[in-house]
């Protein structure tokens, strides 16, 4: 059941995906070409969009329930049940974002972005594999949860990122884009740093130690660190007048770098260090 | 976000200004939130490095062979292959929790605005003091335990330690998904690609296309060829060394052989031994590990029985300063228990300050732009 719930969700954000992306083309075409104002069907398509991402996530949310159900241990243990998890997160941040801000290409940045994540789960084996003594512990639900919100954030401010540079890059756009990019990498940061935090208490659980300085481990830090780096250097940047226009700036070539070290954390250390953590890998 | 006041602003070269004392020229800089970015920036890059670094002992030979000379050498040098135990790096440490306390506590005001970032970065003097205290006094090593035995120390990198208690182990239990799945490998020749069937006592079947046929006679799970008796018995009913018999017809005749789980490249041949002809490989393959533990009774100096309990994964067991942690076991009898043996005094520190941490960000981010925003709507 959850194979079909999982079909189910990926065609509905890759069928959202092209109506998402006319729909940011055409708003843009209009608002350069000084029309601000949005007709009815152009309001009803974005209606429509958003409708198609309900969907889809309600329909990821039920691969997860029901993966979960069938599997008999909660999906947190390997490649593809994690990767759900970023995907879930980075809806759950298109939705608080769409609340506060609206974008032209936020919709299509999230279908894409979703799109993106659940064609790289379907690269790996999907069938559930039950867990070894080490996982089965309460903390790996809440660990992996925080750390694939997070991912999930980071994710979201790097196609902001994109975005900006490619398409909103002018300056009534800066002040609202640079609210959105800080505010993600933000909750990005926290959840990381839960998820680092909780992963420690687990390993001390676990293994008697709550650092040991595996390239896992090594990794999440480097990745904390570097947006650790842009919230203070933000605090410097940004006291200045001037300072602010280059904002959006600062925030896409952090949010860009830190979401490689994010990758490179989740899948680099899996198959290119070698890592007491790789038995998660698969 | 803005409301940081300019003097963090100050680079480390602008607060070098010649009248001052050294000290005070150091403290600035220290003061400075461009030196702590700059600091973190290093430490991250250290990382990196000790990554891509594998981390073991320095060996000159194996790290010229694997990095080239110059590099190995400098791995060497810069310990490189120990990174994170090198002078240099917990220098950097060092200075970056100096910058964290010197960029804090002169800006500490019993304001909201302040309480967050204060807390977090209070929560880093937590944790590294922790882990400080386990560098000096903490320690941690391993145990073997065989199961009816009692320890009453453990290996540590220096030594031996005493545990002020015994230890024994009662029972290892250990227990699998599935039963394990066994097969009998199957090849016509030597170099062909083998094909399975299932092991039973007195499942026969043909083996390429020349009439050969091969029989499965008998199962001993636990292998022994008894001297006096001049014959294969069954030490046990455990699978300690699995073994069948079987008996193989071609057109030359007919040979038997015994084929051992644990040695799938070697066969005891009775009635004359062949290279030639089916290939044949028992394999037995145990099921995923579910869970196994160590039941245990702790006794104390005098040798009476206190307590009894059971050491799981993630279910460790505190006995006096120590914690014991279920480690491993040996995969060959799954009879003795590798237990971890850890004594961290710093721990409840280094807990206050990943509690501490996500509090102060979570109250920097969601809970101070509350109250900043009456403030803006009372002016
Ligand atoms: C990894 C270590 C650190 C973490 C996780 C951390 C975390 C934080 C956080 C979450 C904030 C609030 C940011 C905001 O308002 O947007 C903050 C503010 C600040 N941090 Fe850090 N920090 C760290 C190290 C440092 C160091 C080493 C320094 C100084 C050298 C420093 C100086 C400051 C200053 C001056 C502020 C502004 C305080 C305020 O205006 O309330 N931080 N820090």
């Amino acid at each position: 059941m959850h194979e079909t719930f999982w079909r189910v969700a990926f065609a509905i954000f890759l069928g959202g995906l092209p109506l998402a992306a006319a729909h940011a083309i055409i708003t843009t075409a209009r608002r350069r070409a000084g029309r601000e104002d949005s007709p009815r069907w152009l309001t009803g398509l974005r209606w429509l969009v958003n409708l198609v991402i309900v969907a889809g996530f309600a329909a990821l949310s039920a691969f997860i329930i029901a993966r979960w159900r069938e599997s008999g241990y909660p999906p947190f243990s390997n490649m593809p049940e994690s990767l759900s998890w970023m995907a879930w997160g980075l809806c759950l941040v298109y939705f608080v974002s769409r609340l506060f801000v609206r974008f032209p290409g936020l919709e299509a940045a999230a279908c894409l972005g979703v799109v993106a994540i659940l064609a790289a789960t379907s690269r790996f084996d999907m069938a559930p594999r039950p867990l070894m003594p080490a996982l089965q512990s309460n903390w790996l639900v809440f660990h992996v949860l925080t750390c694939m919100v997070s991912y999930g954030a980071f994710f979201a401010a790097f196609l902001l990122a994109l975005l900006w540079l490619l398409v909103w890059r002018t300056r009534e756009a800066g002040a609202v884009v640079d609210a959105l990019s800080y505010q993600t990498m933000a909750f990005g940061f926290l959840l990381l740093t839960v998820g680092i935090v909780s992963g420690a208490i687990w390993a001390r659980q676990a293994w008697g130690r709550y650092w040991g300085w595996d390239p896992k481990e090594t990794w999440s830090l480097i990745t904390w660190f570097i947006y650790g780096i842009y919230l203070h250097y933000r605090l410097i940047a940004g006291s200045k007048g001037a300072g602010r226009e280059r904002l959006p700036m600062l925030n896409s070539v952090f949010a860009i770098v830190g979401f490689a070290a994010t990758l490179f954390t989740y899948f680099g250390v899996n198959y290119l260090l070698p890592s007491l953590h790789s038995y998660a890998a698969g | 976000m803005s409301t940081a006041d300019t003097s963090i602003g100050l680079s480390a070269a602008a607060a070098q200004s010649p009248q001052k004392p050294l000290l005070a020229r150091w403290w600035r800089t220290l003061r400075s939130l461009r030196f702590a970015l700059v600091l973190m920036a290093l430490i991250a890059v250290a990382c990196i490095v000790g990554t891509l670094v594998k981390q073991e002992p320095y060996d000159p030979t194996k790290a010229i062979a694997h990095y080239g000379r110059p590099l190995g050498l400098l791995v060497g040098l810069l310990g490189l292959s120990q990174l994170y135990h090198t002078w240099w790096f917990l220098a950097l440490l060092s200075l970056f929790v100096a910058s964290t306390v010197a960029c804090t506590v002169p800006r500490l005001r019993l304001r909201l605005r302040s309480l967050g970032s204060a807390a977090v970065h209070l929560s880093i003097v937590f944790i590294v003091a922790g882990a400080l205290v386990k560098g000096i006094v903490g320690q941690e090593g391993m145990v073997g335990v065989p199961e009816g035995q009692t320890v009453e120390s453990f290996q540590t990198d220096g030594g031996a330690v005493s545990l002020g208690f015994g230890l024994r182990l009662d029972d290892f239990a250990i227990e699998r998904y599935e039963a394990p799945r066994e097969v009998l490998l199957v090849a016509p020749a030597p170099g062909q690609r083998p094909r399975e069937e299932p092991v039973r006592v007195g499942h026969s079947f043909p083996v390429g296309a020349d009439g050969a046929t091969v029989e499965v006679l008998r199962y001993v799970p636990h292998f022994v060829f008894s001297l006096e008796d001049k014959k294969v018995i069954s030490a046990s009913d455990q699978p300690v060394n699995p073994a069948i018999q079987v008996r193989v017809k071609t057109a030359e005749g007919e040979t038997t052989r015994w084929l051992f789980a644990r040695f799938p490249d070697m066969s005891m041949h009775g009635h004359g031994a062949s290279s030639e002809g089916p290939q044949l490989r028992y394999i037995r393959m145990p099921g995923p590990v579910k869970s196994f533990a160590s039941h245990v009774t702790i006794l104390d100096a005098e040798g009476n029985e206190t307590r009894q309990a059971v050491i799981r994964v993630n279910e460790p067991l505190e006995v006096g300063r120590f914690t014991v942690y279920q480690s491993g076991y040996d995969p060959e009898t799954e009879r003795s228990s590798t237990l971890e043996v850890v004594s961290d005094p710093g721990v409840p520190l280094v807990f206050t300050g990943f509690v501490l941490m996500p509090l102060g960000i979570a109250f920097v981010f969601y809970i101070q732009p509350l109250f900043r925003r009456k403030a803006r709507k009372k002016d």
